[in-house]
């Protein structure tokens, strides 16, 4: 075997030594999130027409002292998307009592000064939580006695759903 | 000069061979959490392993004409710190992302074992992630570890 034969031998040798073990190494890293607080939605007052005469029709407008109120509870200044799958809603009793169109604020003091005006429906509408997590809504409404309308009690379900749109 | 070229083709197989992929001082290290930040509750969030900023990292260095495999120990969820809660985690078929200082860049899964030719240089690898809130969670930190093992042959 020659000078250089020896040498290339010896250059493949050395390769493959440093080559032939292996090793495992790891390293860990974390997985982290923050959740905001969950939304929360409470049906604070009802929409309250009080007494109605038959064949007169009565108007709650949503600043009136017996508007319906919903507040919310959540995040600081996250988007929510809300509606009123089922409305509008009739009230029943001894009979049905119809009710038109719905008018609503939102705001994020619990006042309807400075409030934004909004349409109740099915219709999603976004709004903003105030810096401490809170957004209240103010509904009124016109409710329509017939002239022959049974006197009693009628009542009626206004149900509000609300989601944080991740905004 | 041949004796020459033969002593240069014998001092580049010393330096090669006293630095293969195994006998060199590989690291692995964690470099980057998969960081999904605040989370709203009822809002699924994807992290691309792409993300710059959010994408979990780890760099392998020291490699050197070698062939290694990525494993990963992936968590179902994120635990909230105090208890109580857990997010779960999800990774994709494309959360995974191999980054040589030789060669393109290459997305893989992450759920499975990757293997590569390492040429030389830093590698970074990328992992991203899904997480998914229940409407109703918790609020609070969570977190969980997510471990990265590199066979190197």
């Amino acid at each position: 075997m020659n000078t250089a034969s020896k040498l290339s031998l010896a250059v493949v040798t050395l390769l493959a030594i440093g080559a032939s073990s292996a090793q495992a190494q790891s390293a860990t890293i974390s997985a982290t999130a923050t959740v905001l607080t969950p939304l929360t939605l409470t049906g604070a007052a009802p929409l309250a027409f009080g007494s109605v005469y038959p064949g007169v029709a009565k108007t709650i407008a949503p600043g009136d002292a017996t508007s319906g109120r919903f507040t919310f509870a959540g995040a600081a200044a996250a988007q929510v998307s809300f509606n009123f799958p089922s409305n509008p809603v009739n009230l029943t009793g001894a009979g049905t009592l119809p009710i038109g169109t719905y008018t609503g604020l939102h705001n994020t003091t619990n006042t309807t000064t400075g409030a934004t005006a909004f349409t109740p429906g099915v219709t999603a509408v976004l709004a903003n939580l105030s810096g401490t997590g809170a957004l209240f809504l103010f509904i009124g409404a016109t409710v329509s006695p017939t002239p022959t309308q049974t006197a009693g009690a009628y009542t009626g379900t206004i149900t509000l759903n609300a989601v944080y749109t991740g905004s | 000069m041949h004796r020459a070229r033969l002593t240069l083709l014998v001092g580049l197989g010393v330096a090669l061979a006293a630095t293969p992929g195994a006998a060199r001082a590989q690291t692995v290290v964690g470099v980057q959490n998969l960081a999904f930040g605040t989370v709203i509750p009822g809002v699924p969030v994807t992290i691309a392993p792409t993300d710059a900023v959010r994408a979990g990292q780890y760099r392998i260095t020291g490699l050197f004409l070698a062939t290694v495999t990525v494993t990963f120990t992936l968590p179902t969820a994120m635990n909230r710190v105090g208890g109580g809660a857990s997010i779960p985690l999800t990774f994709l078929n494309t959360s995974g992302q191999w980054d040589p200082a030789v060669g393109a860049t290459t997305t893989f899964n992450p759920n499975s074992p990757y293997t590569a030719f390492v040429w030389l240089g830093t590698t970074l690898v990328s992992l991203g992630g899904r997480a998914s809130p229940a409407p109703s969670q918790l609020g609070g930190s969570y977190t969980s570890n997510i471990i990265m093992t590199v066979i190197i042959n």
